[in-house]
């Protein structure tokens, strides 16, 4: 049985509203939000008295749909660069991986697992890698969710395995995952020991 | 004195009768793409229609077992676009500990069921699902093309292993599954 919650009446804040679905990695302008007052036990953890002005400029980490609340979780840190420059942390860079023709995935935000060819087979040269912009079928630039028939995905790489990556003997493979699963097992690594059988 | 008091309050409630409202489906906590929506997740408010986002739901049957395509904060209202599978992705939500992989495939390979079966390395059997399957026309030219779920990384390394997995035509073949 759903818990049913009657809101809407506490005293009201100022909250900005998706006008259009924001993109990740493309900043905010002032025509995509517009401001309302709503009662505060409506807003939950939307950035609250904060006028439009002091959110354009501010670049998505992911797509906040029309009609949603802004929140600061929604959004990189303020300074944080546009494009998808915006999901590169320090010690990481962007690389291009070729997709198979007319790829339908992966789509910008997705984690990608990038599988290499090395000296000894196949490995994991990054595990959960962001991808922050795909190419479309004309080779553009994409930082929003494609249309299917992608070229290429630009992933966010640690800096010990771009080499890896951009040398490797064949294209690499990108195996996609849940997003819920962040987090790295190390397993199949590139130059990580085997396991021991006991 | 009572019969004021009695005319204040009725006037009162005149002036401000009990508002209508609506009810609308609210995440209880983070949800995640690819993580199948419970009624657990959920819970509902009623607010009054003007504050009604646009796309919300506004009953827990249109949203229970329903999969998000992008990450839902806590406390957000659950909106249509949260569940729109993105266009041009035919492959579905990926289930945690699954990973999707593209492959082209030539017509031949498809079998009269429109199956396909996938022989990796050294001819072991690729224990995978085929999620999609179909065609794609890009740079004028038709691709037909599969998408694999595997279930554990020791399968997606000898899809990927394999470079390029030979796809069986017709009966299935036999042989022992692939691993490391």
């Amino acid at each position: 049985m759903l818990a049913l919650i009657l809101a809407g009446t506490a005293f009201a804040v100022h909250v900005n509203v998706a006008a259009v679905d924001l993109v990740p990695g493309q900043p905010i302008v002032a025509d995509q939000l517009y401001d309302v007052d709503m009662p505060e036990d409506l807003v939950a953890d939307a950035v609250s008295n904060v006028e439009i002005s002091e959110l354009v400029g501010r670049v998505p980490r992911q797509l906040v749909p029309k009609g949603s609340l802004v929140r600061e979780q929604h959004l990189f840190e303020a300074g944080t660069a546009a494009g998808p420059e915006a999901f590169v942390p320090d010690g990481h860079q962007l690389v291009r991986v070729e997709l198979p023709s007319g790829a339908d995935f992966p789509l910008p935000t997705d984690r990608v697992d990038v599988w290499v060819k090395g000296p000894e087979g196949y490995c994991i040269a990054a595990e959960a890698s962001i991808v922050a912009a795909v190419d479309g079928p004309d080779g553009a630039k994409m930082v929003k969710l494609g249309n299917g028939g992608m070229s290429a995905a630009w992933v966010v790489i640690p800096d010990a395995a771009v080499e890896r990556v951009r040398n490797a003997a064949k294209r690499p493979v990108l195996a996609l995952r849940n997003a819920i699963e962040v987090e790295k097992s190390g397993r199949l690594l590139c130059g990580s020991k085997p396991k021991e059988t006991p | 004195m009572i019969g004021w008091m009695l005319g204040l309050t009725l006037a009162f409630a005149q002036e401000a009768p009990p508002e209508d409202t609506v009810m609308v489906i609210v995440s209880a906590r983070d949800l995640y793409q690819g993580v199948v929506i419970a009624e657990e997740d959920l819970y509902a408010v009623e607010i009054p229609p003007r504050y009604l986002p646009e796309g919300v739901f506004l009953s827990p049957d249109h949203v229970v077992g329903r999969v998000p395509h992008m990450r839902i904060l806590a406390n957000e209202f659950i909106n249509i676009r949260h569940l729109e599978t993105p266009a041009g992705r035919d492959a579905g939500g990926v289930e945690v500990g699954q990973r999707l992989i593209e492959l082209a495939i030539a017509p031949t390979q498809v079998d009269a069921e429109g199956t396909v079966t996938l022989v990796g390395p050294a001819a072991c059997l690729v224990a995978a699902d085929v999620v999609a399957q179909g065609a794609r026309v890009f740079g004028g030219k038709t691709i037909l093309k599969a998408v694999l779920a595997v279930e554990d990384l020791s399968l997606a390394a000898a899809v990927a292993a394999s470079g390029k997995l030979r796809i069986a035509r017709g009966a299935t073949p036999r042989g022992a599954k692939c691993t490391l």
